[in-house]
């Protein structure tokens, strides 16, 4: 029997030397998790890029399309493994939590090589140092079936209580047709709570102050929860908008069962795309105003780098290979519109000077961070991310909560979520 | 001699077992005991965390939202393991007569459960769509309904939407378990309660039912465990929602850890549910135990 385990624990030994030995000799390998676009030539000229630097500097390369609202899940399972891949791209607001909790690598080497945009800087702002790299800005615009308001005698709106009182005209729900289309499901993405927060801050509230104080209990957020529950319960999006995700409105605009959204440049490219008709019939502006003004809460993609990844010299490497020229002007142009460059020098060619795709690069210039007027930390991205104003909403509009009280949850929800 | 030979037989038979038990006792012992003390902890992935004491279980014990989704759990397994049974049940009665074409209806019975479930939840999330989904269209042609069912958004409606897809899927488990069993019966037994005067609804309950009972309790445990953790079905159709409408234990301890990262808060919510279970296992056990002796 002794002869036996000690036969069975030498060819143990054996195989884990061996073992070993293979993992030694195993070439360096780069993982990155990219982000699965709505336009797909993004992830098949991305994924040729990457395969390429990795051939041209003999590395194995992982190149794995994970859509965005799986990320956060897979990531932070990774993360507990102690295996994170080498580099994501994501959403700015979810990257900005990852920055705050000590996950990223510095990407110093990246941006002083690179001169990014001040729009750029902006996306990618983090208060405690330097970790993300902005790759894109995704400016939102607001999409209008300028047909159905024309066919009513109707102006464009320009304010929102010009949008709820023509809406109120162009509704047809009898034949299928809604004047709004606002997705307000907790689906993860960003669009409805961006949404939320445009029409609270023009409305004079303030989520989160300059100094990092839960503030938005104040009777203009309420008036303005008011009037996006209104939107709802005037039946003026499809009833099953309360629970639609951040592709429910694409989906709605481009069925043409809807007559306004607010989205990014994904459903331009897609209307160009697919739908050369209803574009013609789309006219797209920007966001309508409250008694405070406009904001437009304002994002884009970036790319982080793990610190706790295995090739952080190669990672670091590949994402400033990534901003090489002629690839990078060649890939926004691809994307029609849907993206705004976040460095100089690419726009100097016929597809930006044309009117409908420079608007979006003048609109990427004037946006607020998601946070606004909120320091950019992990915990006001995450009360973001947490989409805690879309749930007050659909705690009015479906479960008929008092809106003060709604309020009220919500501000505590922030608190809870900033540790006040 | 022999007391020798028992006793080198049980040494051998501990050395043969110890690497299974090891590997159990690593596989599930190990990570069950980390849950176990990280539910004590205010851990979120990423960031350093320390013991909160019981601070999670009062949270969770405290929380509306908890009880809501434990009562969504408690009403989805009972309606579906019920319903699964009676209608299993009846088609595998069904499928055990002989009829033209019952090779093809029983094969036909199978793709429920051998459609790959991203698949069918994908599915099933477009038919149920308000606007364009095929069974509100469907109702709205036959004059059924005037306006829309919102079948994913309505609060009082989403539960009932996976519950009914969870039966779809689930019927062919049931269904095929009972014929299994219908065809092992004896037609003498019927032949018999026939002769003694036994009417259809008597051979069925003293004949048909207590002879495949062994059947009907591992079929009905072995869903009711499998239903109960059920995840994938409710988080693909309605991610949970609205507001929790049509979450259980499984999506809503999944949210808590990865969509709001509070990893303590959801493996307290995990190891609040483990009574309920360990108390189906022992039951289950018991039955088993028990039909094994009565063979």
């Amino acid at each position: 029997m002794r002869k036996f385990i000690l036969v069975l624990v030498s060819l143990a030994m054996g195989v884990s030397l061996f073992a070993n030995g293979a993992k030694e000799a195993e070439s360096q390998k780069l993982v990155f998790w990219d982000k699965s676009e709505y336009v797909q030539a993004y992830n098949e000229q991305s994924k040729a890029h990457f395969e390429e630097f990795c051939e041209a500097n003999g590395i194995e390369g992982e190149y794995i399309i994970i859509p965005p609202n799986d990320l956060k899940q897979k990531l932070l399972a990774s993360i507990e493994a102690g295996n994170p891949p080498d580099i994501i791209v994501t959403d700015d607001f979810s990257a900005k939590q990852y920055a705050g909790m000590g996950q990223l690598l510095s990407v110093d080497s990246v941006t002083n090589a690179i001169d990014f945009t001040q729009t750029g800087k902006n996306i990618a702002s983090v208060q405690n140092g330097n970790y993300i790299v902005p790759m894109c800005v995704m400016a939102p615009g607001f999409y209008i079936r300028s047909d159905k308001w024309e066919e009513k005698g109707l102006d464009l709106p320009t304010t929102w209580e010009e949008l709820f009182e023509t809406a109120k005209i162009v509704n047809d729900p009898e034949n299928g047709f809604y004047a709004l289309g606002y997705p307000m499901g907790a689906s993860g993405g960003g669009d409805a709570e961006s949404m939320c927060r445009s029409i609270i801050l023009s409305f004079g509230g303030v989520p989160i102050d300059e100094n990092g104080n839960v503030t938005i209990n104040s009777p203009e957020t309420l008036e303005a929860l008011k009037f996006i529950a209104s939107l709802y319960t005037e039946g003026l999006c499809p009833p099953s908008a309360i629970t639609w995700d951040d592709m429910g409105n694409n989906t709605a605009y481009t069925a043409g069962s809807v007559g306004v959204i607010q989205n990014s440049g994904s459903v331009f490219s897609q209307l160009k795309e697919e739908y050369p008709d209803l574009l013609e019939k789309t006219a797209i502006t920007s966001y309508p105003s409250g008694p405070y003004g406009t904001y437009i809460p304002t994002g884009g993609n970036v790319f982080c780098v793990f610190k706790n990844g295995s090739s952080n010299d190669m990672a670091l490497k590949y994402v400033e290979y990534f901003f090489e020229k002629d690839f990078y002007e060649n890939l926004l142009t691809e994307m029609q519109g849907m993206w705004q460059p976040t460095i100089d020098g690419v726009t100097d060619n016929d597809f930006w000077k044309d009117p409908a795709n420079a608007g979006w690069l003048a609109a990427s210039q004037n946006g607020v961070p998601n946070t606004y007027p909120a320091p950019v930390t992990d915990l006001t991205t995450l009360s973001f991310s947490e989409q805690l104003c879309v749930k007050a909403i659909q705690q009015i509009v479906l479960n008929g909560v008092d809106p003060q009280k709604a309020l009220d949850d919500l501000e505590q929800s922030f608190k809870d979520v900033l540790g006040q | 001699m022999q007391n020798s030979l028992i006793k080198q037989e049980k040494k051998l038979g501990y050395i043969f077992s110890f690497p299974i038990v090891f590997l159990v006792f690593i596989i599930i012992g190990l990570p069950s005991i980390y849950t176990f003390i990280i539910s004590f902890t205010n851990k979120r992935i990423g960031y350093s965390y320390h013991f909160v004491g019981v601070d999670n279980y009062l949270r969770i014990f405290k929380d509306p939202t908890y009880w809501l989704v434990l009562r969504n759990t408690f009403i989805y397994t009972v309606s579906c393991i019920v319903l699964k049974l009676v209608l299993g049940f009846a088609f595998a009665m069904l499928l055990n007569e002989k009829f033209k074409g019952r090779g093809f209806v029983r094969v036909s019975m199978l793709v429920p459960w051998a459609i790959p479930g991203m698949v069918a939840a994908h599915t099933w999330r477009w038919m149920y769509n308000d606007q364009y989904g095929i069974i509100n269209v469907i109702l709205k042609n036959i004059g059924f309904i005037d306006s829309p069912i919102l079948w994913l958004s309505d609060r009082n409606i989403a539960l009932i939407s996976v519950i009914i897809v969870n039966i779809w899927r689930g019927i062919p488990f049931f269904l095929f378990s009972i014929l299994g069993g219908l065809q092992t019966i004896d037609t003498q037994l019927y032949d018999a309660a026939k002769v003694d005067g036994a009417n259809v609804v008597k051979r069925f309950l003293n004949v048909t039912v207590p002879s495949i009972a062994p059947v009907l309790t591992i079929t009905t445990l072995l869903s009711t465990i499998w239903t109960f953790n059920d995840f994938d079905n409710i988080w693909l159709i309605t991610g949970g929602g609205p507001l929790n409408a049509s979450s259980v234990i499984s999506t809503y301890t999944y949210s808590t850890a990865f969509i709001s990262n509070q990893m303590g808060r959801a493996l307290a919510v995990s190891i609040s549910i483990i009574p309920i279970l360990v108390i189906l296992l022992i039951i289950a056990n018991k039955m088993i135990g028990s039909n094994e002796s009565d063979r």
